[in-house]
This record gives C-alpha cells, structure tokens and sequence, in this order.
C-alpha cells in the first residue's frame, strides 16, 4: 500500500514537473525539470511494478499517469470569455455528391485500406516475425500485437500520399513479395 | 512556452492531417458505436445484475451446490447437450453462479437450485452492438476488428497531422469559442489517453482477425498444421479413458482448491459434455497477471490430469491470453473498470469532436450536419427507449433500438434549424436517462435496493444531470438566440 502510494504521488509530481517545464521560459531549467520528471516517472514505474508485478505494475503506472495528466489539464484550464458572435452557417438542402470520377477513386482507396493493406500487413508481419530468432508462439504473439500497427501505417500511407498509385503499387509488391517469401521461399 | 525541437514538414504535416480527416469520416458512425457501446460494455457485469436484481448476489458456494445445479441443468436437458456446458463461477465482480449450454443461461440459487434463466436484454444489445454491431456473429466481428486497425491508422495520423503536440501539452481552452474547445478537447484527450488508445486498437483487432494471421502462421511454421498452431498456444488436446454419464465437478473444485489455492476459479467447463470424451476444465485466475485465466484439466471423474500453462508459459503465449482483460479493464480493483469507461468514454468524445471539428470547417450545413447530429444524440436515446420499453413492457431491444434510432434520423433529416433540433434532443436524452431509473426502480421495487442497481440508477440521474447542463451550457452561450 505505502509503495502505491508513493507511486502514485511520484507520478503526480512528474505530471506537476512537466507542466511546470511546459510553462517556463528558460530552457535550461525546462530541460532539467522534464528530465527530473522522466527519471521520476521511472521510479514510479518501477515501484508499481515492485508492489503489483511487471504486468499490472505497468498498467496502473500507465493508467494513473494518464488521469493525472488529464485532471491537470482540467484543473489548468483557461477560460475565454471574449465575446464571440456565434457564426450560424448557411444551411444548403440536399447532400452535394462529389464527382463520379471522385467517387469512384475513393470507393477505390476505401477498398485498399480494407483489403491491400490489410493482406498486406499481414503477410509483411508473419516475414518479419518468423526471421526473429525466437520461439514460435512468441513470433506469432508479436505478430498479432504488431500487425494493426502495420495495416495502420499501410492505411495512414495510402490516404496520406498525393500520388495515390505510390502507395497501391508499392503495398502489392509488399504483399507479392511477402506472399512469395512464405510460400516458395 | 517550451517547445520540443522534433519538426515534421509542413507537407507531411498537411497529408498526415488530410489522411487523418478521411480515415476518420470514412469511419466515423461505425466507430462512435464501437467507442459509446465499449465504454459502456466494461460494466457489462454490473448491468446485467442491475437487470435481474431480484437474484441474490451469493460469493458463497460450495463444490456440492454447483454439482447439484449441474444435475438439474442436465436433467432439464434430457442429459445430453449439443455443445458444451459452462458453469460462471461467482467472482467479486459478478457474484453470482451461472450455467449454460446451448444457448440456455440458467442462474444457480445459493443452495444449488436453478432459480431462473438469465434475461439479460440490455446488455445484450450493448455489448453485441459492441462486439458485432448486431451483425451476424462472425461478419460483425470482422468488421469491428478493422476498426481497430482503422483506429492505429489515426493514431498514427493524428501523431503526425499534430504540429503543436508538445507546445499545447497541457492547453484546454474552455468558453465561447467552441471550436476552439473541441480541438482542444480531441487532441488533449488523444494525446494523453494514447497508451490506452493504442492498446485498444492492438487488442481489439484480434477478436475478429486473429484467424487470417494464424492461417499464415500455420502455413509458415506449421507445413499448414493449424492444430499444430493451436496447441502450441492454446495447448494440446487430451486423450481421456471413455467417461460418459454425470461429471464429478465436486471432486474438481476441491482438487483444484489444493494444486492451484492462490488462484480464483471463474467457469468450469464439460469439455464434449454428455458423450465418451468429455473432460472438466477448470479456469482459475491468478490474480497477479493478466491472462484471462490458467485452465486446469480433469477426467471426469474429477482426477487431475494437467494444467494448459498459460500462468507458466512462454511470454508470448501470456500475451496473446491476455487480449481479453486489456482490452476491456477486467483486472484489479473495481475502480479500473471506472477508469476503463472513462477512457471508451474519452474515445466515444474523440470520435464525436474530430467529426465535429471536420463539419465545422466546411464552412456551411447540410444533410452530413443533420445525420451526424440525429446519430450522435439519436443513438443513446435510442438504447434509452430500448431499455425503457423492455423494463416496462418487455419489449425486445434491438429491433427498438433501430427503429427509435431510424426514426430520430428522419426526424434531424426534417430539421433546418440544427441548433434548435440539437437543443431538443439533448432535452429528451436527459428526460429519457432520468426515465430509465425511474422505470428500473418501479419495476423491481423492493428487489432494487441493493447496491449495485442503487449505484446504476444514481449514475443515469448523474449523466441526466451532465446532458442538461451542457445543454444549458449552450444556451447561455446564446444557442436560443
């Protein structure tokens, strides 16, 4: 009880160090304060993981972090009272429909991230993971934590990318590739 | 102010948020119903109580009740079941004993009797609009599954699309300018919720696509051999001497009280119930870690045989048993859970404020403004009246839900004046959230005096009490104007 206790005010502390970091206008003593905040954030961690184990040691140094930081943002709020007009924008009845061309191409990209950078994703994980040297059920688990991060870039990539075809063509050679790796390799 | 000297260029600053705002809207009703009935699926346990409360919360049982309760459940079903039987072993956070098979949920009386079946409607519809959208099983799964992945993509559009993400660290600009407030509010609550966002995302994903991974790894590492895969992570199957006839669950639970008495027991499984092969399972939880929970194998007769390993096993095997209690808070104290809604509830804000955000920018109002409006509000009205009409006159859920939601839809699609339309349907949310306690407690008087439905009820009249506030927040704000 007493080492949650102090986790959880070491926490706060790092919390009220960074805002104050955040706040200053030295540089100097900002740097230190949010290192000083770091290596008490560590401690925290370290002594939650000390009272609860490693695995939900870590949960609850993440989980109080978080509220504290947000009770901080709350608490720290500013209030803007200026007198603002509120702007009533023009309603139009109706939905205006983009072009057919427009439509298609996005109806195009939505079916890529759903299913190109789906496959993709996957076949990219199970190459990279079964080259780790570690055991099989590892490989597997951390290709099953990873994958949605990978499908995620994949996604993020596609939509991001000016030139829509970059990505299409460069995420279908990723998965031939990959495909090719696992099964005739 | 301080800033970090970490830049991204102004280009892929400006991609990174255009892919952001597109993943988000193609997205955006799908995953405002995952986050809104997630948040609220974490106190799932707690609903289903608050929905049959005249059924005695009981920690206490004995291995002979739950033997007795399983010979009466078999008898009831002729003694042979299609699938397997399931007994829930009451918990601290579901204090109550239950069995199941085939689509048949029965409660267990403390004395081991079968008291009633578990008529659990409401929390049915959340946690399936949750889980599967009310999609069939396996399709809705799916397509749940890639939100998730849709929501590591705007993670990580987000990250970058957010040029100030270190300068507004802490920056919550409340007030008259509420674009201003919403921004402020979707990239605080993003940025500082991100661990558990992320984890979200990252587990959630697994529900429904784990299976199309496990395929290629079956073809890569296991020549195609799925079973191969499946039992080196979810352990081998037994061979058992034939053993038909009625289990001996008593023997079980007091041999699992000597091999594994640190742990906390949560189901016991019939394993092939009713035919030659059938074996106890046994989960109990080791309140130290976070897989879901060690499963104890017995014949039987209630002789043991071995444990799968997952308290024990490789980290990798820990992990992917694990999915379960991240995703969803179900791991230490009560006040977790509470951090866990908050945290869906963040989301839910995220998801509603980013769309927000986007309509605001467009510079006019249109349909999109009407239908995203009628969604947001429409969808906690509709589970409001969906509850209310099942409470009161046992109506079913889901078809009332759609239908109510379908109506508030036509009804904002009538609307012009959107501020006005929005202000009214705040007023009926807030009419209906005191409603559905109100309905609760008259309908399960006296039985609803205990603490778990007192504290559900109180929290319906509290966010009622939120609803209307923000919704006078908004008039002052000169709305009626």
């Amino acid at each position: 009880m007493m080492l949650s206790l102090a986790a959880f005010s070491g926490s706060a502390f790092a919390v009220g160090l960074f805002y104050s970091a955040w706040c200053s206008h030295q540089p100097a003593i900002g740097r230190f304060m949010k290192l000083f905040a770091v290596a008490l954030m560590v401690a925290s961690l370290w002594l939650w993981c000390n009272q609860y184990g490693p695995e939900l040691g870590t949960c609850y140094a993440v989980v109080a972090f978080s509220l504290q930081a947000w009770t901080w943002i709350f608490l720290a709020r500013q209030r803007i009272d200026k007198d603002i007009k509120r702007v009533i924008l023009p309603f139009e009845s109706g939905l205006q429909l983009p072009k057919y061309s427009d439509m298609t191409l996005r109806l195009a990209k939505a079916a890529a991230c759903i299913f190109l950078c789906a496959i993709s994703a996957m076949l990219l994980t199970v190459v990279w993971t079964t080259a780790l040297p570690m055991d099989k059920v590892d490989q597997i688990a951390l290709g099953i934590y990873t994958m949605p991060l990978l499908w995620g870039a994949f996604v993020y990539w596609l939509c991001a990318d000016d030139a829509w075809w970059r990505p299409a063509v460069s995420l279908s050679v990723i998965g031939v590739l990959s495909y090719l790796l696992i099964y005739y390799v | 102010m301080c800033s970090m000297k970490i830049s991204i260029s102004p280009n892929a600053n400006k991609n990174a948020l255009k892919s952001h705002a597109w993943i988000g809207l193609a997205v955006s009703v799908l995953m405002y119903w995952v986050c809104l009935s997630g948040a609220l699926s974490v106190f799932s346990q707690e609903l289903l109580r608050w929905e049959q409360p005249h059924i005695a919360d009981n920690l206490d049982y004995s291995p002979e009740t739950i033997q007795k309760a399983y010979e009466q459940f078999l008898s009831m079903q002729g003694g042979t079941t299609q699938g397997n039987i399931v007994v829930r072993l009451p918990t601290q956070d579901l204090p109550r004993a239950r069995i199941s098979a085939d689509d048949e949920v029965w409660n267990i009386a403390p004395d081991g009797t079968l008291s009633e079946p578990s008529s659990t409607p409401i929390t049915d519809l959340i946690v399936d609009l949750h889980v599967a959208l009310h999609l069939p099983e396996d399709t809705g799964m799916i397509i749940v599954s890639m939100l998730g992945a849709m929501l590591s993509a705007l993670i990580l559009s987000g990250i970058v699309a957010h040029r100030r993400i270190f300068k507004d660290a802490f920056r919550l600009r409340t007030g008259n300018n509420e674009q201003l407030t919403q921004g402020d509010l979707h990239n605080r609550m993003s940025v500082w919720g991100l661990p558990f966002h992320l984890m979200i995302a990252l587990t959630g994903v697994y529900f429904g696509l784990a299976s199309f991974m496990t395929s290629f790894y079956a073809d890569t590492l296991y020549d195609g051999n799925k079973m191969a895969l499946f039992a080196d992570i979810y352990g081998s199957p037994i061979e058992v001497e034939p053993q038909a006839g009625v289990a001996n669950i008593t023997r079980a639970l007091s041999e699992l009280e000597r091999i594994a008495p640190n742990t906390q027991p949560i189901f016991v499984t019939l394993e092939n119930a009713t035919r030659d092969n059938q074996y106890i399972l046994l989960s109990s939880q080791h309140m130290d870690k976070l897989i879901y929970a060690e499963q104890y194998r017995f014949d039987a007769q209630g002789n043991y045989i071995n444990k799968v390993g997952y308290s024990d096993g490789k980290a990798g095997q820990q992990a992917i048993f694990s999915v379960y209690r991240i995703h969803f808070g179900h791991f230490g104290p009560e006040a977790m859970k509470i951090f866990f809604g908050l945290m869906g509830f963040a989301l839910t804000i995220i998801s509603v404020t980013g769309i927000n955000l986007w309509l605001a920018k467009r510079q006019k109002q249109d349909m999109l403004n009407q239908l995203w409006m009628g969604i947001v509000w429409g969808t906690p009205i509709a589970m409001a009246v969906a509850g209310i009409a099942s409470l009161g006159v046992g109506l079913p859920t889901k078809p009332v839900f759609w239908a109510v939601l379908t109506a508030v839809l036509a009804g904002s699609l009538l609307q012009k004046a959107l501020v006005k339309t929005h202000l009214n349907l705040l007023k009926i949310l807030t009419v209906l959230l005191v409603l559905l306690p109100v309905t609760h407690f008259a309908v399960h008087y006296p039985d609803v005096l205990v603490l778990n439905s007192l504290v559900i009820d109180a929290a319906f009249v509290v966010f009622a009490g939120c609803v209307w506030r923000y919704r006078m927040s908004r008039i002052r704000k000169g709305w009626m104007s």
